[in-house]
C-alpha cells in the first residue's frame, strides 16, 4: 500500500522551483495498547484537572514559564500571531558537504516525491547527487518552522528535519581520556577493527520484542501464560589490554575465514 | 562523569565489548530540547494535571488502569509483568561486532544521539578504541538492551570521545516504493546542468547557524517578557506537575526514570540514599507511581518523607 503525502510544497533556490509532496519515511511499528478502566474493561478518557478544585476543566489557558514557578498567560490570538506564514516554500539556505551535517542533529526522516512536473524533480535529484551535496533548507509546515537537510539517493529526494545547534550536547562535555597510547596496542586495535570490517545490512537486525508481544496476545486469547527473564552483571576492563586485543584478533580472523 | 553542564547526566552504565576487550562505559544524552514549552494552566494560573476518567466520570488511579489490545469483540488485557517477561534479556553489554565506513550509514536511520563516556578505573581501552576509529574513519555498529528494548547503535569517534546514534530498525522505515517512488522520475538534463552550476555557486563549508535560528522561540519569549514587564497575565504557581504541550519528543527519559525507580525498589538501602540524591522531578515521578495524594504541592523534603512512609506501609 502506498503511503499518503502529508504535505505539499515546493523546493525553491535561486530561480528554480520544484513542486513536491512530503511523505513520512519513519513508521511506528509498536503494538498499540489502549488504557482501560480495570474494573469495567472500557477505554478511559483523558481530562485536564484543576488542582484547586480537583475537578476536570475545559477552561485551559496556555502559559510560558519565565522564571521557576512564574508563568505569563498567553492568549490564543497572541499565540496565533507567532505562527509562521505558510507559504509552502522549502527554501534552500545553502549547500554543504554531507559530512558538515552532524549526525546528532537528525530528527525525523521524510521522502519528497514529485507533485507534477516530474522532470524538475528528476533534475534536482540528479544535480544534488552529481555534486555530492546536501541542501540545508527551512520551511514552515503545520504552524511550525523546520530546518532540514535535503539530499538525493538513487534519484530519490530525502529530507531530514534537523535539531538546532544548541540542542546538541558537544562531545567536549565528556572528558576524553588523555592517555598516551601504546603504539603496539594501537596497531592491534587497528587490525581488529579491520578484521571486524564488513558491509552494513540493516535487515540483519531484528526487533524480537514486538513479535513476542504479538505472540503473547495470541496466547492470551487462548488463555496461556509465559516465563520470567534473567539478569547479568557488568564486566571489568581487561588488565592486560594487549593480550585481550591479540586474542580478539585471532578469534575475529578465525571467524572471517570460516564465514 | 561530571562536567560543567548540569543537564548532562549519565543514566546507563554498562560494558562496551569489542572482541574480548571489555570497556566500562556510561551513556549520556547527546541532545536536549531547546524549545520553550507552553504549560496548560487554569484561568487562575495553576498548572493543570492530566488525569484519566472511567465511564462514570470517576477519576482513576494508576492501579485502576490496565492495558488492553483492541480486537473485534473487545480487548485483550495485558499486565505490565507479562510485557516485562517478554523484554529481551537484561544485559549490560553493548556488543560492538562490526565496523563500517562512516558514509555507509544513512542519515534516515538516525534516531537519537548519545555520548558514551569511559567509566571505571582503566580508560586506556576506551582511548585506544576511540583513536583507532577516528584514524580509520570507521563507525562501529553495536547492539544493546536498554530498559527492556533492543537497540542498534552506530558509534562514531570525535575528539577522543565516542558518540552513539541509535538507529531505526529496517521495518521502521518506509522504502521509496512505499511512497510510490519505486522508479524515480527521469531528469530534465538541461535543467539539471543549470542546477548543478547554481549548487556549485551556493555551496558553503559549514551550516550557517545564524540563518537557521528559531525565531518563534525568540518571539514567544519576547512576547512573554513584554507582558511580564507590563504586569499582564503574570501568575505564580508552585513548582508542581506540569503538562507539556507540543511535546513530540519520545518519552525516552521518562521511561528511563521509571526503570531507575523500579530497579531501585529492589534494594532498600540503595533506595534511602537514592531519595536524597534525587531531583525534585524524580521524586515527583516516584510519588506519582506510589499515588501519594497532595504530591503536587509538596516540597522536596515532604516528597521524600511521604515516599518513605508509603514504602514502609
Amino acid at each position: 500500500m502506498t503511503a499518503r503525502a502529508m504535505w505539499k510544497g515546493r523546493v525553491a533556490f535561486g530561480d528554480f522551483e520544484v513542486p513536491v509532496k512530503l511523505y513520512a519515511a519513519a513508521r511506528d511499528q509498536r503494538v498499540r495498547f489502549r488504557m482501560l478502566d480495570a474494573e469495567r474493561r472500557a477505554p478511559v478518557s483523558q481530562k485536564m484537572v484543576d488542582p484547586a478544585s480537583g475537578e476536570p476543566t475545559d477552561d485551559v489557558r496556555r502559559g510560558l514559564e519565565v522564571e521557576r514557578g512564574v508563568y505569563v498567560l498567553l492568549t490564543d490570538e497572541e499565540l496565533a500571531s507567532l505562527e509562521p506564514e505558510a507559504d509552502r516554500a522549502i527554501d534552500v539556505v545553502t549547500f554543504v558537504a554531507p559530512e558538515a551535517v552532524d549526525p546528532a542533529r537528525h530528527e525525523r526522516p521524510y521522502y519528497l516525491g514529485p507533485d507534477g512536473e516530474p522532470e524538475r524533480y528528476g533534475a534536482l535529484a540528479e544535480a544534488l547527487e552529481a555534486e555530492g551535496k546536501t541542501a540545508i533548507v527551512r520551511w514552515a509546515m503545520r504552524k511550525r518552522r523546520y530546518v532540514g537537510a535535503l539530499r538525493a539517493e538513487a534519484g530519490v529526494l530525502r529530507l531530514s528535519t534537523l535539531r538546532r545547534l544548541g540542542e546538541v550536547v558537544s562531545p567536549s562535555a565528556i572528558d576524553a581520556p588523555e592517555k598516551k597510547i601504546d603504539p603496539k596496542e594501537a596497531k592491534l586495535a587497528g587490525q581488529l577493527v579491520e578484521a571486524l570490517e564488513d558491509d552494513f545490512d540493516l535487515s540483519e537486525y531484528r526487533q524480537t520484542y514486538r513479535d513476542a508481544v504479538a505472540e503473547l496476545l495470541q496466547k492470551k486469547a487462548r488463555g496461556e501464560r509465559i516465563g520470567r527473564p534473567k539478569k547479568t552483571a557488568p564486566k571489568e576492563a581487561p588488565s592486560d589490554l594487549e593480550a585481550a586485543l591479540r586474542e580478539s584478533l585471532a578469534a575475529a580472523k578465525k571467524e572471517k575465514a570460516s564465514a | 562523569m561530571p562536567d560543567d553542564d548540569a543537564d548532562v547526566r549519565g543514566f546507563w552504565s554498562g560494558t562496551l565489548t569489542f572482541g574480548l576487550v571489555s570497556i566500562p562505559v556510561e551513556l549520556f544524552p547527546g541532545v536536549r530540547s531547546e524549545r520553550p514549552s507552553l504549560r496548560m494552566l487554569s484561568a487562575e494560573g495553576a498548572p493543570l494535571r492530566r488525569a484519566y476518567f472511567g465511564e462514570d466520570d470517576q477519576e482513576l488511579s494508576s492501579e485502576d488502569i490496565v492495558r488492553g489490545f483492541e480486537v473485534d469483540d473487545g480487548f485483550i488485557v495485558v499486565e505490565d509483568e507479562e510485557l516485562e517477561a517478554l523484554e529481551p534479556e537484561r544485559s549490560r553489554d553493548i556488543h560492538l561486532r562490526r565496523f563500517v565506513p562512516r558514509a555507509d550509514i544513512s542519515p534516515a536511520w538516525f534516531r537519537r544521539a548519545y555520548l558514551l563516556a569511559p567509566a571505571g578505573e582503566s580508560t586506556r581501552p576506551y582511548a585506544v578504541l576511540a583513536r583507532t576509529m577516528a584514524e580509520t574513519d570507521r563507525a562501529g555498529i553495536a547492539t544493546f538492551v536498554m530498559r527492556g528494548k533492543e537497540y542498534i547503535v552506530a558509534l562514531f569517534a570525535e575528539g577522543g570521545v565516542l558518540r552513539a546514534m541509535t538507529l531505526r530498525f529496517e521495518d521502521e522505515l518506509r522504502s521509496p516504493a512505499d511512497v510510490g517512488l519505486e522508479s524515480p522520475p527521469a531528469s530534465d538534463a538541461k535543467l539539471a546542468k543549470a542546477m548543478r552550476k547554481a549548487i556549485a555557486k551556493a555551496t558553503s563549508d559549514a551550516i550557517p547557524e545564524d540563518a537557521l535560528e528559531d525565531d518563534r522561540a525568540e518571539a514567544l519569549r519576547a512576547l512573554a517578557e513584554d507582558k511580564r514587564a507590563r504586569g499582564e497575565g503574570v501568575v505564580e504557581a508552585p513548582d508542581v506537575e506540569v503538562t507539556e504541550e507540543d511535546d513530540d519528543e519520545p518519552a525516552d527519559l521518562v521511561q528511563l526514570l521509571k526503570e531507575r525507580l523500579r530497579s531501585g525498589k529492589k534494594n532498600e538501602n540503595d533506595e534511602q540514599d537514592d531519595l536524597e540524591a534525587s531531583t525534585k522531578s524524580d521524586l515527583y515521578e516516584r510519588a506519582k507511581q506510589l499515588d501519594i495524594s497532595g504530591r503536587s504541592s509538596m516540597s522536596k523534603d515532604e516528597l521524600i518523607a511521604s515516599i518513605r512512609k508509603a514504602q514502609a506501609a
